[in-house]
């Protein structure tokens, strides 16, 4: 009979932080999945990273997640974008060979000690008097476990719409999916259809690249991994291919337009809603009719290059409408499509099904990570996955389980997104969605979660000596600039005259200049009284600091100030039906989401302040 | 447990009285002592201090109590200030208190504070959950009396005009490698700056708005010369508008604010309804008509020899006017008795201005009919402005940051600024921003 403490059902980017977290924690974990070379697919573009996704990546990786170092190991092409606004809106994002990508993420998924792959498909659960035990496989066979953490992307439902023609996909057999699915009906977890779609693929030695403009890595190629960007390693590399850019035309838009009708997304198959920020070149022609020209990114698949992705293309247009159109873009005359793109719709449980460390309401122990939540998005999928991972392993452990608040993580963002509001779209990260954008930061996630990940047991601790390291090294640079003093009569202070206009009137110190927008900490390096330091690398961590600190302390005191609401527990056997003077709305409302804490309940849209201090009365007179 | 943030309050009944008292409690509270009376007060005795404002000017004279946590009502430092019952005194002294020591406390929130300090027991606590409950209807029944009309709309022009400022910087941060929007500097400077124009300007509408934002309206329309300004006169109880016998003579509408058995009205005097072709008195007549949008109560005057004809009735349908009473005037000619009836439910008085009769009966049917005003609709305008007011500093902030270049900076404030005004107008921050950039711009790398 086979025993483990979690099942993982699913190999993709949620599945596999969930499986390696909990094996890192020291639990058994059997990692459930159709087939071993299908382990770390990338189904959608091969990149990671961009805005708002790169910070969810570096909270995976301040976790000692995997989906960094993979990306860093992988990369063709690496960038860090709006290097000019600022550092807590820069990102960082890798172009990836898919086939690289997978084949390291399933030797760091089969090297993990504590980790076994299962092939096989999952299609019951079982319970014992409600008590989860464990899973049925499509064989009859029986697998045993404390915890199971479901990762399986679209496979509940999936439907691929080509022009007319349309089919059930779904990376399981349609059995297996059915009698899961029949299982979740039965049980009452609520499904929604969401829908997302992809560009067709183009043979790379069908395009003309002479006239295109060129786009490689930038000069000092950023990574991901705080192991490669702040802790001094080096990571094993592969060659570089740069993406190249194009653009749709007027013609372009005539052919798509001519033949709207025959795109399911126009003529009523599809009624499914997909994402306003990925919308389909139908969508774009349509919606922004006035626009002369859509971008289009030819990015590169795989180190052997052969396909390209032409990502700002997604499309269901028949296959020959597709190539077509294709064929009037600068560098596309003479296109193949290898594969035609597609729209495909899926199901989802409405993610308000969840508490935040992403257990299911209904059944204990079951846990929900990455798309199958409403999601989309590698980055957004691994951080539900290391989440659901820890905190699987906590329950075996029995343990306290924990998710960042929305102070600590873009992770914490989403979460508390997704159980508090559910989604409407398939929920992507964008660094609007964060209230804290000023201190949830690419350079400081591990300053914020590596420490916690270590006493949650999914850190080791040569990680943590790394992180010590650091930020003792920026404490002491810190210091070390505080102490050089700069008089308003000094030599330094005309060259700052010259060089930045700025006019020195108090006395200042060699820190307190970062605070100006215009000076760099390599600019301060040029003054003579700089002096010398071994913690020169982590100079420009100390600038970001001293960037921020004014507005830190202001967002600290609001944080303080409600902290003591925000924080109070609201207890789980609530019954918000008896609490006198509650409207029907509010009473309906929080019954729903069953909010966590009053910070949480105050953000469902409705719950007013005056329902806030009800519920506070309400819960102290029933705790004491 | 004490609780961080010092919240103050007008605690009485709104209208003008005898004496109101505003309450503050927090760790504030010495502060405010100190600032205010510079010396130190003993607990429970009461004392008599001047306020004054910024240039020195004798506010009110008052009298100030400490209470010394916990013996207090709320188990915290508390500051009861009794100061004459004047609206617009208290009006001050709440704000002098809430620019600097404290925030406007949210409803119910003393007593809340009360039971989180152990003051009040269980069984009282019960009855806290429908006093939060029922203060908190009253007050968002107050918050829409205040939204309506101009306000509201010149809020939403400012919402909106944040948010697509907002849409333009957060689609350049969030999505740089797209079609994204110009963003430049120098238009960034230019929209600041037109919002904090507008939005300077209407805080001091808001400061001005005091008096008659808060009290009932009554208007006083008819025809001309039935005795429109001598019956406001008389209600007044002094000479108000200008009264002659000419048709015509009120071409404004004149406001006065009076007290009828404690409650304050204000009554608005207004020019004669009449087809007329001089165009200053087509002015007061169009005055006339808004003036019967803002009413709580039109009182309708005609001359009783004449009656309440056809034409009068006329006025009435056109004007869409549903809440009125009938003043019939000049009865000391005809001869009829200073009575009141009800004629299919619309009530029907008989009066003299000249001679003075069925006035009083009329000031106390308007002193009954007048619904006496609470706390919250006052405290809500105030709310409105302490949210203008920091609206505006992040603005200024804004401006700051922009001159240095530093966007992301730039679009904290603008977030702040936006969530400010949000509070308010109702609306979801977050997703109203996202629907703005995805409809203004083409996303989709």
């Amino acid at each position: 009979m086979k025993k483990f403490d979690v099942i993982v059902i699913g190999g993709g980017h949620a599945g596999c932080e969930a499986a390696h977290a909990a094996a890192r924690a020291n639990v058994s974990v059997a990692l459930v999945t159709m087939k071993h070379e299908s382990i770390g697919q990338m189904s959608c573009n091969p990149a990671v990273g961009g805005i708002g996704k790169s910070h969810l990546a570096k909270e995976v990786d301040a976790l000692d997640g995997l989906i960094c170092k993979i990306a860093d190991y992988s990369a063709l092409q690496r960038r860090k974008l709006n290097a000019s606004k600022g550092p807590a809106v820069q990102a960082t994002r890798i172009q990836t060979c898919r086939d690289t990508y997978k084949l390291k993420m399933q030797q760091a998924i089969d090297a993990q000690k504590n980790l076994s792959v299962m092939e096989g498909m999952v299609s019951n659960i079982i319970l014992d008097n409600e008590v989860l035990r464990g899973v049925v496989m499509s064989d009859g066979s029986k697998v045993f476990a404390k915890t199971v953490v479901l990762t399986t992307g679209t496979f509940l439902g999936g439907k691929i719409h080509i022009g007319d023609k349309s089919f059930s996909a779904g990376r399981l057999g349609d059995n297996a999916s059915n009698a899961l699915e029949n299982f979740f009906k039965k049980h009452g977890f609520s499904l929604g259809r969401l829908k997302t779609g992809t560009p067709p693929r183009i043979l790379k030695s069908s395009i003309d690249y002479s006239l295109l403009e060129e786009q490689g890595s930038d000069k000092n190629k950023p990574c991901l991994s705080y192991m490669h960007d702040h802790y001094g390693q080096t990571p094993n590399i592969i060659s570089e291919i740069p993406c190249h850019i194009t653009y749709t035309n007027n013609e372009t838009h005539k052919i798509i337009k001519d033949n709207q009708a025959l795109s399911p997304l126009y003529n009523g198959v599809i009624d499914s809603v997909g994402p306003r920020y990925c919308p389909s070149i139908e969508d774009k022609v349509e919606r922004f009719y006035d626009k002369d020209a859509h971008q289009v990114f030819l990015e590169p698949e795989t180190l052997s290059d052969k396909e390209i992705y032409p990502n700002g293309l997604s499309t269901c247009l028949p296959e020959d409408v597709q190539l077509s159109f294709l064929r009037t873009i600068k560098g596309l005359e003479n296109c193949e499509i290898t594969q035609p793109g597609y729209a495909i719709e899926y199901s989802y449980f409405d993610p308000r099904g969840l508490t935040k460390y992403l257990e299911t309401k209904k059944i204990k122990n079951l846990f929900f990570a990455g798309q199958i939540n409403g999601t989309t998005g590698y980055e957004e999928a691994a951080a539900q996955g290391i989440i659901a991972g820890i905190n699987a392993s906590c329950s075996v452990r029995n343990i306290g389980m924990w998710c960042p608040n929305r102070d600590q993580a873009y992770t914490g963002v989403m979460i508390d997104d997704l159980v508090t509001l559910g989604v409407t779209e398939p929920y992507r990260m964008f660094t609007s969605r964060a209230e804290h954008r000023l201190r949830l930061r690419e350079d400081n996630a591990d300053e914020r979660l590596t420490a916690i990940g270590h006493k949650l047991g999914v850190v080791s601790s040569e990680r943590l000596l790394f992180l010590k390291n650091k930020i003792k090294k920026i404490k002491a640079e810190s210091k070390r600039l505080e102490e050089i003093k700069i008089l308003p009569s000094s030599k330094v202070s005309s060259i700052l005259e010259k060089k930045f206009n700025l006019k020195l009137k108090n006395v200042q110190t060699m820190k307190s200049l970062l605070k100006m927008s215009d000076i760099e900490y390599k600019d301060i390096q040029e003054l003579e009284s700089f002096g010398k330091t071994i913690n020169s690398d982590v100079g420009h961590l100390v600038a970001i600091q001293e960037r921020y600190e004014g507005y830190l302390k202001r967002q600290d005191q609001e944080v303080l100030n409600s902290l003591k609401t925000q924080n109070i527990k609201i207890p789980e056997q609530i019954i918000y039906n008896e609490i006198k003077g509650l409207s029907n709305e509010a009473k309906e409302k929080l019954s729903e989401v069953m909010p966590h804490t009053l910070g949480q309940a105050s953000r469902i849209s409705g719950v007013t302040p005056a329902i806030i201090s009800l519920l506070r009365i309400y819960i102290k007179k029933h705790s004491s | 447990m004490t609780a961080k943030e010092t919240i103050a309050a007008i605690s009485t009944a709104h209208g003008k009285s005898a004496i109101g008292v505003i309450r503050v409690s927090g760790k504030n509270v010495l502060k405010i002592t100190k600032d205010f009376i510079g010396s130190e007060l003993k607990p429970r005795f009461a004392t008599n201090v001047k306020i004054r404002d910024k240039s020195n000017t004798l506010i009110d004279d008052v009298i100030v109590i400490y209470y010394k946590g916990p013996s207090s009502y709320t188990g915290e430092d508390m500051l009861e200030i009794q100061s004459h019952g004047n609206p617009i005194t208290m009006d001050f002294i709440l704000e002098q208190i809430c620019d600097v020591y404290a925030r406007l406390s949210k409803p119910g929130e003393f007593t809340e504070r009360a039971f989180l300090n152990n003051k009040i027991d269980l069984v009282q606590a019960e009855a806290i959950a429908d006093l939060i409950n029922a203060s908190h209807i009253s007050a968002s029944k107050a918050a829409m009396i205040t939204l309506q009309g101009n306000f509201s709309k010149n809020i939403k022009l400012l919402i909106e005009e944040v948010l697509t400022l907002r849409a333009n910087i957060e689609a350049c941060i969030n999505f740089p490698e797209d079609d994204s929007p110009e963003n430049s500097n120098k238009n960034n400077f230019n929209a600041i700056n037109s919002l904090i124009a507008k939005l300077s300007k209407l805080i001091k509408s808001v400061d001005n708005g005091i008096v008659v934002n808060k009290t009932p309206i009554i208007t006083i329309i008819g025809k001309p010369n039935v005795g429109k300004s001598s019956l406001a006169n008389l209600l007044l109880g002094e000479q108000g508008s200008i009264v002659s016998s000419t048709p015509g003579t009120t071409r404004d509408a004149l406001h006065h604010e009076v007290a009828l058995a404690k409650n304050n009205i204000t009554i608005i005097d207004t020019a004669g309804l009449r087809k007329t072709s001089d165009s200053i008195e087509l002015q007061g007549i169009e005055i006339t008509k808004k003036s019967i949008n803002t009413a709580s109560l039109v009182l309708y005057v005609v001359d009783d020899a004449l009656g309440f004809d056809t034409e009068d009735r006329a006025l009435i349908t056109e004007n869409k006017i549903n809440n009125y009473w009938v003043v019939n005037n000049k009865i000391d000619l005809t001869g009829a008795d200073p009575t009141m009836i009800k004629i299919s439910n619309v009530s029907h008085f008989n009066i003299s201005t000249t001679q003075n009769l069925g006035i009083d009966n009329l000031k106390k049917k308007l002193s009954e009919n007048s619904v006496p005003d609470d706390e919250t609709t006052g405290t809500a305008r105030l709310r409105h402005r302490e949210h203008l007011k920091s609206c505006l500093e992040n603005l200024y902030m804004a401006l700051d940051c922009n001159n240095n270049l530093q966007l992301e900076l730039v679009a904290e404030e603008l977030r702040l600024a936006h969530v400010s005004l949000v509070a308010i107008m109702g609306g979801d921050v977050n997703e109203d921003l996202l629907d703005k950039i995805f409809s203004d711009f083409c996303i989709g790398k």
